[in-house]
């Protein structure tokens, strides 16, 4: 809501007008002693946004006692009193005026609050902006009378004694985003606008989480992705004790804050869940750990798998069930967060910031926002209601159209072929990777220096990148050419890091090494080997899938065989070329 | 190109066809431009051409024609 403009929030609200027809009405009104007519727009689309059909009400200028007689049927009714409008017609600094006189400013106000609250004890919130003198008070030295006035009205706020009211913090918008932001004072002195359209959008989220309570619609479970989102590093890469999650480690200090907000809600009554791309084992391996904070029992439901993590969503939505917009998901990659995003639009995501240190207070602004946190005791026993309750559905793989998504991150890569300016990174990456590796096999620098000198051997690595940036050095292949045998190369190495998996990249990059630099080499078959490890099941396939024959077993590794007589696979939205 | 882009801006706004707004176009002729949208059209326009009208300017603003002109002058008056 927050980076939305004028104008595009226009259009989106017409077309959300149209689509929502259908969807339940939400009617608010707005009153107070100021022209609000702004906020008319930003309140229709926030609630459009939320999957309501709104109904939004804006009270003449300063009508307020009048206008809160007709609308005790609404759901949710706003007061804004602008004091400062109130005391310019007195006297803005408040001089001159007698005990008496002072005294009758607080009593009207308080008269004309309490008469609009008593009319509207019907209506299911009624929510009342508290006083703030902070946009005519640079120095509030000088404005002691109207700042013993302004609390002296939150005080009779404060103990107002109706179940239905809630006083919104106003002046906390104003920190957050600056006054000059919140007054346009264009339009205050000629139209008595108080507030702006952006302190507007920062209002309506402030106050979302009553909307999203009184219309039932608050979501109800977190799902986090694992690596580099609940704990720094990559467990199948790192092992379970290369991660960090506990503040005691310079990097891990930030995903114990995550970790605890993770536990704090699943005591609220929220589901808490994950959905990988790992091992299972792996995983639960960490959770299992007796450091661990989160730990097994606060997890509800799992997806741990390599399976895209729309499907696996949709499976988490279906044995919960629960609404798939009830969800909320948290992943560090931004391939599957616009995935999911325009896989599944009504699940509310959050991507690990790449400022880590703002995670926490994203994450805690979130949960507060969406989920519901004033448990019931039935709420309490929810994490052990959803787990007994399971049933273990099958999941139906659903269609939807990952490619199109894939084509739409314009992924485009670069081959080098023997580059000695890469050999650090691509050394690194035969230490690292474990996934998806096709040999696992391990070199140092200095060997990889000998392979590239090599006649023998060809390196290739490859660059990727897409819309969303650069993915850097992430595959390299190793080619060998056996002396004995001309026509026939062996693929020594194949292998990529886990943060491309999933985007078919493999299958572009092997085209490369068979139809580029293979042909240059006038090779007639190529030998593709898998040798399977505890980690690199991911991999297991992927010969057999690309267009290789099936593998023979010879020792520990299957030998997949090409012999350029049939297409390997090919997917022509990945732009892949060879550097020259 | 202003023109478009106003033009645009104000459609949308006011909800009337960009094909109803002439240069002559004004509160008087289209019946949504009342003093509220006038405001919503301010806005828009502001942040689409990313300026600032001050407030003596919103005075002049008596038609499509004078809009344009305003726009004009303030852009070229931002842009370095």
């Amino acid at each position: 809501m927050k980076d939305i403009n004028y104008k595009d929030l226009l259009i989106e609200k017409k077309r959300l007008f149209d689509l929502n027809k259908d969807r339940q009405l939400y009617r608010i009104s707005i009153l107070g002693n100021v022209t609000l007519s702004t906020c008319k727009e930003v309140f229709e689309y926030g609630c459009l946004k939320l999957g309501l059909f709104p109904k939004v009400e804006i009270g003449n200028f300063d009508n307020l006692v009048q206008d809160s007689m007709n609308v005790g049927e609404n759901d949710l009714v706003i007061i804004v009193y602008d004091l400062y409008s109130t005391l310019e017609s007195k006297n803005i600094f408040l001089e001159g005026l007698t005990t008496e006189e002072e005294t009758a400013i607080y009593e009207d106000i308080v008269a004309q609050i309490s008469q609009s609250l008593k009319n509207l004890s019907s209506v299911s919130t009624v929510i009342v902006n508290r006083f703030s003198i902070a946009h005519f008070t640079d120095n509030v030295l000088f404005h002691q009378r109207a700042r013993i006035l302004s609390e002296q009205l939150n005080n009779f706020l404060d103990s107002f004694d109706q179940k239905n009211l809630v006083s919104a913090d106003i002046d906390q918008i104003y920190i957050k985003i600056g006054l000059s932001k919140c007054f346009d004072y264009r339009f205050f002195y000629t139209a008595r606008i108080a507030h702006s359209f952006d302190f507007y959008k920062n209002y309506f989220e402030l106050i979302q989480p009553i909307i999203y309570r009184n219309t039932g619609r608050f979501k109800k479970a977190l799902i986090f992705d694992c690596d580099n989102t609940l704990w720094k590093g990559i467990v199948g890469e790192d092992g379970k004790d290369g991660v960090q999650f506990s503040k005691t480690t310079s990097e891990g200090k930030y995903y114990e804050y995550i970790q605890r907000i993770a536990v704090w809600l699943s005591r609220k009554g929220v589901i808490i869940g994950l959905c990988s791309k790992n091992n299972e084992d792996d995983v639960l391996e960490v959770l299992n750990m007796p450091n661990a904070i989160l730990k097994v029992e606060n997890i509800t439901i799992h997806r741990i798998n390599w399976d895209n993590k729309v499907n696996n969503l949709r499976s988490i939505a279906k044995e919960l069930n629960i609404g798939i917009d009830s969800l909320v998901f948290v992943d560090d990659s931004s391939f599957e967060i616009e995935l999911v995003k325009e896989s599944l639009p009504e699940v509310t995501t959050l991507i690990v910031p790449k400022e880590i240190s703002i995670f926490p207070k994203q994450l805690f602004y979130l949960v507060t926002q969406l989920f519901n946190m004033k448990p019931t005791s039935d709420d309490l026993n929810k994490t052990l209601m959803y787990k007994t309750q399971q049933l273990r559905e099958a999941s139906k793989s659903s269609s939807i159209s990952v490619d199109d998504y894939l084509r739409s991150l314009q992924i485009s890569c670069i081959a080098y072929l023997n580059e000695f300016d890469q050999i650090p990174r691509i050394a690194q990456l035969t230490q690292k990777t474990n996934q998806f590796n096709l040999t696992t096999k391990r070199y140092t620098e200095s060997e990889i220096k000998y392979l590239m000198d090599s006649d023998s051997y060809d390196v290739i690595s490859l660059s990727v990148s897409d819309k969303f940036g650069e993915s850097g050095l992430t595959a390299v292949c190793i080619l060998y050419y056996p002396q004995d045998s001309k026509e026939v190369a062996e693929i020594d190495s194949f292998l990529m890091s886990c943060r491309i998996i999933g985007r078919n990249i493999e299958y572009q990059f092997l085209n490369l090494i068979l139809n580029v630099i293979a042909i240059s080499r006038n090779i007639k078959e190529i030998i593709g080997i898998y040798s399977p490890t505890k980690k690199n099941q991911l991999s297991e396939k992927f010969y057999s899938e690309a267009g290789f024959s099936d593998g023979l077993l010879e020792g520990n590794s299957y030998f997949h065989k090409y012999s350029f007589d049939k297409p390997i696979k090919e997917f022509d939205y990945i732009n892949l070329s060879l550097k020259k | 190109m202003t023109t478009e882009k106003l033009k645009k801006v104000m459609s949308i706004v006011l909800e009337v066809p960009e094909t109803d707004i002439s240069e002559s176009s004004s509160p008087e002729t289209i019946e949504n431009w009342d003093s509220l949208r006038h405001l919503s059209l301010i806005l828009a326009i502001e942040e689409e051409f990313n300026i600032i009208i001050p407030t003596e300017k919103i005075a002049e603003i008596s038609n499509f024609f004078s809009l344009i002109q305003i726009v004009e002058k303030l852009k070229h008056g931002n842009s370095n």
